[in-house]
């Protein structure tokens, strides 16, 4: 391990992934500070130009992009109560009135460092899970991975914003369009109409590019953007003071990176739910509950560090089961189908450096982003002055000729309109995009199994195999268990 | 339209979609359709159900609060209690309408495919900071030709992507 772990960090010293690290990291701290935008869109703008470039630069620039949008989007937050992103909405209740009182130099400081360590703890954490990880996949056969796709598929319907009966409605179309092309089973041409073009599939990247960046420029030109008018007062205090703070609050710091390293690793369950929850921990936890929301310095470091810890558990069912835990980590799994890269078994046995490589991208994409951020904060918040006019035709712009771009077809950039009216039209009707997507991700793995497992264990596999039937009664449990848990709290007239 | 109509609207257009993917299914062979079939049953089956909801019990929430879910180590009251956003100096600028929004993806996809990648690009970035965002003639040339540079720098340059031409131009060209 030691071996493999010093390889993934050789492969980053190159000059290429540091250049294309750097790159991310400046583009995600651009892209956070931007209202509107997020982590999936960045990883969505920057997945063309991954193409042709070797898997550690490529993944370096991805996941730096993704590290750097949750300190980018807390610094807009912080500084104007505009968070850049949905996660980062928790630290607006104390980051801002920090701000009020002169301690935003203060509040960007205790970002910063709450953010460094919780994306350190995040990394630890998924070194330490992966001898765990490869100890249990090596026990697995197809039919347990098919059980762990459905389990997927189930707890991401559970957690996606809305009604669950929609979630999985919108599973079910990303599986059914995940049949489109050539069946790898029986080489049958499905769902074609007799198209080249669509023998080759739904291109997940493409298709991504439509759903998460297209759709939301249609988004954000029919809401309108956000122009911060307000002069930013930086006050009297030093980003140091905010630093000390949070080895002042150490026990609140590893607290809450181990509530987002749990919330991480379900897959499906959105960063913003990691935030608002250590939110609450903090105040519960704190000796002043009275302080939070008049410009306590613990509320900024709970969900940030939540926010970075965040990333490490999100790669473990990603990289370990290839069921991803979260929107973005479905952007790293498209990266991972074009790159050639199979996760799951293949990658911690045969590729466990590149595994390590990803770890040190969180290392490293962290300390980049904390110093770059700090030092360039306020130059940068600029930026969110800019108006959404801008923005829109621009990033069209991008999102079409990344989707050429990714197989040189002008039929991808046909896929990438289509998917982000689609996108646009499941947002405004609460059929959630990403489990959409999820469902396209999964759709081949749960045929590719399913097949599998029933030629070596017949019809019956799934009651016939003791772990295969465990883990389908805990699919059933996860599937009901909010719905009881809703019902005991209605009739105990919410008590829980 | 009402949004009880736009809902079912899109519900019974999903539910066409899945009809649609099952009556497919049936043109393979056995092996081929094993798990399509299975899913486009349950997706009708779904859809159908999310049809009746909408329509005739509309008290009935199926929807999960995942925060609740980690109730324990949350106070509610402190949590919503601070949402209140005040003294936000955010100038909102107006949006347009959704139908706008779909058909300027569109007409910049039929400008791509008419006209090719390239020259699509600049006459919509220009044509969208002159009439949508209300900007100066050079200003707007400025921000547009900085645009098609960068495009052309990343994608071209270092990417070495060959751009389409368009249909025009290989109509003349052959």
């Amino acid at each position: 391990m030691l071996e493999a772990s010093l390889s993934g960090l050789a492969a980053l010293f190159t000059g290429q992934a540091m250049i294309f690290m750097s790159l991310g990291v400046a583009f995600g701290l651009l892209i956070g500070f931007l209202p509107g935008l997020g982590g999936v869109v960045a990883m969505a703008l920057l997945l063309p130009f991954t193409f042709g470039l070797e898997p550690a630069a490529a993944l370096a620039m991805l996941l730096g992009a993704h590290v750097a949008t949750i300190f980018g989007s807390s610094i807009s937050g912080i500084l104007f109560n505009v968070p850049g992103a949905a996660k980062s909405v928790s630290i607006c209740f104390d980051g801002y009135p920090m701000t009020q009182k002169g301690e935003g130099a203060r509040a960007l400081g205790a970002a910063a460092m709450a953010s460094f360590l919780g994306g350190i703890f995040g990394a630890i954490a998924l070194t330490i899970s992966l001898p765990f990880m490869r100890a249990i996949m090596m026990s697995l056969g197809p039919p347990e991975y098919f059980m762990m796709a459905l389990w997927g598929l189930t707890i991401i319907a559970i957690f996606s914003d809305g009604s669950v009966l929609k979630g999985i409605i919108a599973a079910g179309l990303g599986l059914l369009i995940a049949f489109i092309g050539m069946d790898p089973v029986t080489g049958t041409p499905r769902y074609t109409f007799g198209s080249l073009f669509l023998l080759d599939g739904i291109d997940f990247s493409v298709a991504v590019i439509g759903l998460f960046a297209i759709s939301q420029m249609i988004k954000l030109y029919v809401k309108g953007g956000s122009i911060v008018e307000r002069e930013i007062n930086m006050g009297h205090s030093t980003v140091w003071d905010g630093v000390k703070d949070v080895f002042k609050h150490w026990r609140l710091v590893l607290s809450s990176s181990v509530l987002g390293l749990f919330i991480g690793a379900l897959p499906g369950v959105g960063a913003s739910i990691g935030g608002v929850a250590a939110y609450g921990q903090a105040v519960q936890t704190s000796k002043n509950p009275e302080k939070f929301g008049t410009g306590a310095v613990e509320g900024v470091i709970a969900p940030e560090a939540t926010n970075a810890a965040n990333e490490g558990g999100g790669l473990i069912p990603t990289l370990g089961f290839g069921v991803p835990g979260g929107e973005s980590m479905t952007i790293l799994l498209s990266a991972f189908v074009t790159m050639g890269i199979q996760p799951g078994k293949e990658l911690i046995t045969n590729n466990l450096h590149l595994v390590f490589t990803m770890v040190w991208i969180i290392v490293i994409a962290n300390l980049l982003t904390t110093g770059f951020g700090i030092f360039t904060a306020k130059k940068f918040a600029k930026l969110t002055t800019l108006p959404g006019t801008v923005l829109i035709p621009v990033i069209l712009a991008v999102c079409f000729v990344g989707a050429y771009s990714v197989k040189g077809r002008i039929g991808d950039v046909v896929v990438a309109a289509v998917f982000g009216v689609i996108g646009y039209l499941l947002e405004k009707y609460d059929y959630s995009r990403a489990d959409m997507v999820i469902g396209m991700v999964l759709g081949l793995m749960l045929e590719r199994y399913m097949h599998i497992s029933l030629t070596l264990h017949g019809k019956l596999f799934f009651v016939t195999r003791p772990v295969t039937l465990v883990m389908l009664i805990f699919v059933l449990i996860t599937l009901a268990y909010p719905f009881i848990r809703k019902w005991r709290l209605s009739r105990n007239g919410g008590a829980v | 339209m009402s949004k009880k109509l736009e809902n079912n609207v899109v519900a019974l257009v999903l539910l066409v979609i899945f009809i649609g993917f099952l009556y497919l299914s049936f043109n393979y062979s056995a092996k081929a359709r094993l798990v399509p079939v299975p899913i486009a049953i349950a997706s009708i089956i779904l859809i159908i159900i999310q049809l009746l909801i909408q329509n005739f019990a509309k008290n009935f929430d199926l929807s999960v609060d995942p925060s609740q879910l980690f109730k324990a180590t949350q106070n509610e009251a402190a949590v919503t209690n601070q949402e209140a956003r005040k003294n936000v100096q955010v100038k909102k600028q107006g949006g347009g309408k959704e139908t706008t929004g779909i058909g300027l993806v569109l007409l910049f996809l039929a400008m791509i495919l008419l006209i090719g990648m390239m020259p699509a690009i600049f006459l919509f970035v220009l044509g969208y900071f002159i009439i949508l965002g209300q900007e100066k003639w050079l200003k707007a040339l400025i921000y547009t030709a900085i645009c098609e540079a960068s495009i052309y720098f990343l994608f071209v340059t270092i990417l070495n992507v060959h751009m389409y031409e368009g249909l025009i131009l290989k109509m003349f060209l052959g």
